[in-house]
This record gives C-alpha cells, structure tokens and sequence, in this order.
C-alpha cells in the first residue's frame, strides 16, 4: 500500500491527462465488451455465478477449516507451508528460503499479494535478482513503475512508451521494436533465458485446492507455467482467503474467471500444481516424473485479512482479482488505475485497501464511487461493493469525521429537503441559474470554487418546468 | 515466523463473532442441471470448433497409424529432426518412437537429472527442440481445451517448451467444462504433480490490447483426433 489520502489530487492530474484517458477508456470498452460476449456464451451463466459465490461465501465462513484442511493435504504431498501474520513476516521468509538455498536469480509470475508486500525490494536487498516474467509486469519493472490494472498491468501505457523502455533499459534496436510481434519475440527470447538460469520461481496463486492441496494458477502467456515447471524451487504466495473446497468447485470458479476478466471462457493455461516432481521410491526414470520442481512452498499471507471476518465488509474476500469492477467503474475509466495510489485499484480496492490498510491514510477511497453499482452487476461473484463502500463511508464520518463545510452543508439540505415549498423554490432558482449560466443548453463552466466541480464534468441545464409541476399537470389532465 | 495454530485461532476467533453477514450467497451448493446439449459428438464438435477459433489446428483420423503420419508431417514442416516428447507409452502409441526414428526423428522424453548444474545443462539442450508431443487426459468442449496430467513419461515442459505443441487425443473422453470433468473425475489432477488445461497457442494482449501469439510457451498448436467415435460430427480433415 503506497501513501496517504491523495486520490483528489491523483485524480485531478489524471483528469488532466487526455492521452492517459484515451488509452484506459480504449482497453476498458474493450474489456467489457468481451466479457459481456463471454458471458452470454455460457448458457447457465446464473446459475454458475450463483454457485460460484456460494463456494466463496463457505470459504470465509469457515476459513479456518478450510485452511487447516488446506495445509494437511499440502504437507502430505511433500510441500512446506508457511503461514505470515503480515507484510514484513512474509517476505521474511521468501528472502531467507533464497538465501538459505543459495538462489541468485529468481523468476516471478504475476502476483498481486507480492506487489502488496513489496516483495521484489526485499529480496534485491537480500542480494536475489529478481525477474517478472509476465510482459506487462515485465515492462513495469524495468520501467520502475508501478501496474494500473489488476489483470492489465500496463494498459496506461502506449506502444511506443514500451518500445522506449525496451531501448533504454535493453538496448533493444529499432528493428526489434518494429511492431508488437517484434516486441513480444523480444521478450520471449530475453526472459526465456532468464527462466533456464533461475534457482526459483516465484508466483502467485489463484486459488488453493482444499482437499488436494493444489495450487491453482491461471496465465495466457505460458510464464506462470514455466515459472512453476523449469526452476528446482517454487514458492506459492496466496493471501488466506484463496480457498476453494473442493477440485469440482475449482472448476466452477474457472468458469466465471477468465470470462469475468477478459472474455475467455478459460485462460489460455489453468494449471493446478500438485506436491512436487514425483518419484518412485527410488528415482528411477521408469515410475518418475520427468521434470517440475523437487521442492514447493507455500506462504500464506494474512496482512490484515482476518481482521474482516465477521464484519461488514467481510464479503470482499469473496473476490476472485478477475478486474471486471474495475473495467466496468465509470471513475476507474476517466482517472486509471494510479490515481486511486494503490496496489489494488478500481471499487474492489476501494473496499480492501481501507479495510487492510486502516481508514485514516486511505479515507478519500471509499468516496471515489458514484455508488452506480456497475460493479455490483459484473462482479462474478456478485460482491456487493456499493453496500461497502457506503459502511466504510458511515465508519469514517464516525471516527475520522468529516469537513465541516460538509456537515454545514448537509445541515442546511436537511432543513431545506424536509420543507417541500421551500425545496421547490429552491429548486427553481437553481433551475433558472443553471439557464442563465448555459450556453447551448449545457453548462460548461461554473464561477467561483463551484468551477471546480466542472473543470470535468458538463451538464445539461435544468428545464423550465420541475418534475413535480409536470406531474401535477399531468394528473391534472393537462399536459 | 507465526506459526499455524496461532493464526488459525486468530481466524477462529474473528469468525465466532460473526454477525451474520447481510449477504450471504445461495444456501444450496448443488449443481445446477440446465438443458445443454451433452451427447458426445455435439461435445467433441464443439471442443473442435473452439479449438481452431483459438487459432490452434485440428486434423482428424481414423488411426494410431495416420496419427503418427500427421506428428511426421508436423515435423518436416518445422525442420524438427528431434521431439520433447511423452513416451508412446504414456500417449497409448506404442510404436510412436520407433516410427519417428523410421522418419529420422530422435525422441527426447525430457528426464532432467537432479543435479542442478547438470538440469540448467539439459534444459538449455530441451529448450533448441523445435516440437513437443504429448497425449491427453481430456478434451473440453466449452474452451477448446485439452487436458493433460504430468506422471511417469509425461513431460511437463513437452507442452510447454517448443515452439510447437502437439497433442494426441482421442476423442472419448470430452466434457463440457473443467467442472464437469473434476465432477466426473475428481481424482484425476492429483495423479500427477501437474495438471494444466491448455487453451490454444501461448498469448499476451499487454501492449495496446494487441493479441499476439507465442509470447512464452508454444505459439503453433495442433491436435490430432483420432476418431473412436461413430457419428461425431467433426469434418475430417
């Protein structure tokens, strides 16, 4: 989690920023409108989605057993697990099984729990190199940046700023940045070099299988793949939360995810990683498992979770990381995923990152939604995002407090909301007002601190006649 | 380092203070049983249809024999005079082997030794192997997917490693989605350290949404079907 409240300022810059707009608008509307076609492909869409909350919806319940279950099936299949109470505890120990194991490079696939405890630092302090091997974290890193999106690392960014960073950073020719194939043979080539030396892989986990204690692990690019297969070692990092009961209920979940995400009915690669490499008793080619890691760990991290059960915004950790809040989030689309200053973005983290993180650094988050419940609707599996943001929204103004210009203002709607002629004269001098600052039927720009509020947005002048005068004609019999 | 009671208790103990969250989700688990076509040829139809939307190759054929013929073809069209492969064994072609040698193709089944000097040596020799053979568990016909489990023979890298992939099935076991199939066979992913549902060639959409192909694991992706069932409608090809 990085900083404190400044997502009004954040917001402003990006507000500002045309071309940032134009890229997060263009992949967003693309987003969605494959997620819309996924899901109207799969014909018991309900009723998969339905299933698939109610799995999540177990899981918190009763997250202890399931966990505890979790654990004993990892263990019985060869795996360490490893349990971190926060942040500092979990990279602790990443750091210390490189370093006791002597692993100098170590290659990573997406995982957003690293991101959230800044894993990467703490193991280039403990003299590990680390590599992200996804394209999009790839370029983040080398770029020294930070992703914008939970599933689209680096949709704010143009093909030619990749291009730049690939020269600068890889001295990359122009002949390899010739166009996006060129780009991504590039990469391959480069990381694909880096996989064959590494000592361990690094990845994260999309869910955990209770009763197998498998690792479930979704990519499209084939990294999260050789992350898992080609190193000797591979360590897991999965928040607590990531549970799934059952093999058949793993298979629900996927059918929701990747079409949630990007449309797909699967991800290109769902993997589920069982134990380590396998052998006979004595490790004979002939009853062996040829290749995959002979050592695998599991970290599961805590960091705040918890402390969520049990209360009202518990219901977050029902989430799957599939983005489709973020895509759908009229907010997310005009400012991109770094205003929000983050790890994780868009509605869903403006419930987590406040719900881990404490309300005071992050107390402009929750307020950073229409409450149009886009989210709500596209949600997988139908996290109520609204409800909590507007819990969270009670909880600041009761132990944070709120500006007083706000409850002065508040004070005097009341007043005037609860005295209906007042409220209608009220409102028709508003209405005029609106009129007599329009041009062309729309007002652009409003004088005074009110400028603000329009220096992005523009709305329609108010009409002549109010909603309540029209339906009083109206039942009048007049028109 | 916390260790696993302490933290369970923790959870424990912030779950026992539940108040019952508003929104809580269906109460019934069940699975759902809506009317989707599921007669085999209809699956094996569709999981081909979506496998070549995918932009991976479907051939169909009538035998272990011309199924060869087809990895032999696959082969001289990448140059390919050695395969990362699963022994015939493992994919149900016993004579596989010892017909690619008769085409002049050296097999390798991707055994990596234990010393990690000598891994990092044979996985840089893996890693120039322009084909990768594997069979498989399962077909999906939701995703055009095909399912294959890791164990003895099977490599996991064979799928993975080249920059071409391809799999023989056959086309008796085909379910419509990965929760069908683990409902039918919930044992089946832990039989190996590895199961993975490959959906098509390797892809990444990071720059500018642009899809490309082929960025990490193979980019060309074939199946052969050999046909063990009368009356699925796939067209031969």
């Amino acid at each position: 989690m990085t900083g404190p409240a400044t997502f009004y300022r954040r917001a402003e810059e990006a507000l500002a920023d045309r071309a940032l707009q134009g890229k997060v608008q263009r992949a967003t509307a693309r987003l969605m409108a494959a997620r819309t076609a996924g899901f109207t492909a799969l014909e018991d869409a309900d009723a998969v989605r339905d299933r698939a909350r109610a799995v999540r919806a177990d899981v918190v319940a009763h997250l202890d057993t399931h966990l505890a279950t979790f654990a004993r099936a990892f263990r019985a299949r060869g795996g360490h697990v490893h349990w971190a109470a926060d942040a500092d505890e979990a990279v602790r120990i990443v750091a210390d099984l490189a370093t006791s194991r002597g692993v100098r490079t170590a290659v990573k696939s997406k995982s957003m729990v690293s991101e959230e405890i800044n894993l990467n630092a703490a193991l280039e302090r403990a003299g590990v190199r680390v590599v992200e091997t996804d394209l999009g974290e790839w370029v983040v890193q080398l770029d020294r940046d930070h992703p914008s999106h939970i599933i689209a690392p680096i949709i704010h960014k143009s093909r030619d700023d990749i291009a730049g960073i690939f020269r600068r950073e890889m001295g990359a020719t122009d002949a390899e940045m010739a166009d996006v194939p060129q780009m991504t043979a590039f990469a391959r080539r480069t990381l694909r070099a880096e996989f064959l030396r590494a000592d361990m892989g690094i990845s994260g986990g999309n869910f955990g299988v209770a009763e197998t204690g498998s690792v479930c692990l979704v990519t499209n690019e084939g990294n999260g793949r050789l992350t898992t297969t080609v190193p000797r070692i591979h360590v897991a990092l999965m928040g607590i939360e990531r549970i799934v009961p059952t093999m058949a209920d793993l298979g629900v979940m996927l059918r929701v995810l990747a079409r949630s995400a990007t449309g797909q009915p699967l991800s290109v690669y769902s993997t589920v990683l069982t134990g380590p490499r396998r052998r006979s008793a004595g490790g004979a080619e002939a009853g062996s498992e040829p290749d995959g890691p002979d050592e695998v760990h599991v970290v599961l991290v805590d960091n705040g979770r918890s402390r969520l059960l049990g209360t009202d915004v518990a219901e977050i950790l029902y989430c799957i990381r599939c983005g489709a809040c973020l895509n759908s989030c009229p907010v997310y689309q005009a400012v991109g995923g770094h205003a929000y200053g983050t790890v994780y973005p868009g509605p869903v983290g403006s419930v987590l990152t406040p719900a881990l993180g404490g309300l005071g650094p992050f107390a402009d988050l929750p307020y950073a939604s229409s409450l149009c419940g886009a989210c709500r609707e596209v949600c997988p599996v139908r996290i109520d995002i609204p409800r909590m943001l507007l819990a969270l929204r009670a909880r600041i103004v009761e132990e944070v407090g709120q500006p007083a210009w706000l409850s002065t203002g508040l004070w005097w709607y009341a007043r005037l909301a609860t005295r209906p002629r007042l409220f209608a004269l009220a409102a028709r001098l508003a209405a005029r007002a609106t009129r007599m600052v329009a041009r062309d039927g729309w007002v652009t720009r409003l004088p005074g601190p009110l400028g603000r509020w329009t220096a992005h947005r523009d709305f329609p002048a108010m009409p002549e006649r109010s909603f309540q005068q029209l339906w009083r004609a109206r039942k009048a019999g007049g028109r | 380092m916390t260790d696993e009671r302490t933290l369970l208790g923790r959870i424990a103990a912030q779950l026992r203070r539940a108040h019952h969250d508003e929104a809580q989700g269906p109460a019934s688990r069940a699975s759902e049983a809506p009317a989707i076509p599921r007669d085999h040829g209809t699956l094996v139809a569709r999981f081909s249809a979506e496998w070549q939307a995918l932009a991976g190759q479907v051939h169909v054929v009538g035998s272990e024999q011309d199924a060869v013929d087809v990895i032999v073809g696959v082969c001289r069209a990448n140059a390919a005079t050695r395969v990362l492969t699963w022994t015939g064994a493992a994919i149900g072609v016993p004579s596989l082997e010892r017909r690619l040698e008769a085409a002049g193709i050296g097999a390798d089944h991707g055994w990596l030794p234990d010393d990690a000097a000598a891994r990092a040596d044979r996985l840089t020799v893996l890693a120039d192997i322009p084909v990768g053979i594997t069979g498989a568990d399962a077909l999906l016909a939701e995703s055009g997917s095909v399912v294959v489990v890791s164990g003895p023979g099977r490599s996991r890298l064979a799928s993975l490693l080249p920059p071409v992939h391809v799999t023989i099935a056959r086309t008796g076991n085909v379910h419509l989605s990965l929760q069908h199939l683990f409902e039918a066979q919930p044992a089946l992913a832990d039989q190996g350290s590895n199961l993975v549902a490959i959906s098509g060639p390797s892809r990444t959409a990071d720059i500018e949404m642009t899809l490309t192909r082929g960025v990490h694991g193979p980019g060309e992706v074939h199946v052969v079907l050999i046909d063990t069932c009368d009356g699925c409608r796939v067209r031969r090809g």
